[in-house]
């Protein structure tokens, strides 16, 4: 039996430190992904214990058709985008087509040789800020969680080709923006 | 020859059909300069794939259990499991029928009275008459198993999830 499913059902069963487990298990997941979409960590951790907290009140209703992850992912996302709506976040993105046919492609300097670990990191956190909150979901979903196209389209709601499509999109400009980033760190060194 | 740079990323997954590898590579062997950006694309997919996830602050977890009332709730563990529950429930109520419909009409026949309120002494009757071990025996056992089908049963009810 899964390893999530086995601890659901005794949480199902009233076992609070089964819940517990659960808990700690995906906390730094569903944490990441409301990060990335609200773009600030006190808020972030409101959505994610929300998160949690519904899970709970709703586990009797999970019948185990799907993943946990799935069902998790799913309240954190619409979660997170609901709360974007509601405090009317920004939706302006470096993905748009403006900036993005702006870009030079300057690929041919690989990232991973300019800069030092941590450094590309925040790099990388600093180009996902940028991106608006349901296309930093999708990234955030896609590579932290095995670049499963199937379950990002369960999770969202948008069609197959979709999600494909965008994520192609987005993770070109993620490259060119984080090329230009990196680009501009050797520089200034 | 131009390549969609959405079969590049394709390739890159490994989601690529053997014709479709076969096209990519056919391509960087005609334009090896594209290699480069072909490298620039895995680099960029091996530092998004490592990337560390977030971490809450320490008392996350915590803040979780207080707040969806996980802690407040009391796990009382089940008596039995609910086949056995069950079984165990329909026997004991079956052996306490027996018993009061045995008592009643042994009783009633020997006293002439068939009047319900009668009850208690057509038992009392029956008991002292037969004053037989298996009729006591029967009579206990079908009380506590009552008794015990009542309690569990309550526990059971207890430990369901209260969603709201």
């Amino acid at each position: 039996m899964d390893q999530d499913l086995k601890y659901l059902r005794a949480a199902q069963s009233g076992n609070a430190n089964a819940f517990r487990y659960l808990a700690e298990r995906h906390k730094d997941y569903v944490y990441t992904l409301a990060f990335r979409v609200v773009k600030n960590r006190e808020t972030a951790e409101e959505i994610a214990q929300d998160v949690f907290v519904k899970m709970y009140k709703n586990l009797s209703s999970f019948r185990g058709d799907s993943k946990l992850t799935t069902w998790l992912y799913t309240l954190t996302y619409r979660t997170a985008i609901d709360y974007t709506r509601k405090r009317n976040i920004s939706n302006d993105s470096i993905d748009r087509d403006d900036r993005y046919f702006e870009l030079k492609d300057s690929s041919s300097h690989n990232p991973e040789v300019l800069m030092e670990r941590q450094e590309r990191s925040n790099q990388i956190k600093k180009v996902i800020d940028r991106l608006k909150p349901d296309d930093a979901a999708l990234i955030t979903m896609f590579y932290f969680n095995d670049k499963n196209i199937d379950e990002i389209t369960e999770i969202t709601g948008l069609s197959r080709s979709n999600v494909k499509v965008r994520l192609f999109r987005l993770r070109e400009v993620l490259r060119k923006e984080l090329v230009k980033e990196l680009q501009i760190k050797s520089k200034e060194k | 020859m131009n390549i969609d740079e959405l079969l590049l990323w394709k390739y890159i997954d490994g989601k690529c059909s053997p014709s479709e590898i076969l096209e990519v590579e056919l391509y960087l062997k005609a334009h090896p300069e594209k290699q480069l950006e072909l490298d620039s694309r895995k680099a960029f997919d091996a530092l998004m794939t490592e990337q560390p996830l977030e971490v809450p602050s320490l008392r996350f977890v915590q803040n979780v259990m207080e707040k969806s009332g996980a802690l407040a709730r009391t796990t009382i563990e089940p008596l039995m499991s609910a086949r056995a529950r069950w079984a165990f429930g329909t026997l004991a109520i079956l052996f306490a029928v027996l018993y009061l419909l045995t008592a009643y009409l042994l009783g009633s026949s020997m006293l002439g009275n068939t009047a319900v309120l009668n009850l208690v002494s057509s038992l009392q009757q029956f008991t002292s008459v037969m004053n037989s071990q298996i009729v006591v025996i029967v009579a206990t056992t079908s009380l506590a198993g009552c008794l015990f089908f009542g309690l569990d049963f309550y526990l059971n009810r207890k430990n369901k999830f209260h969603t709201n």
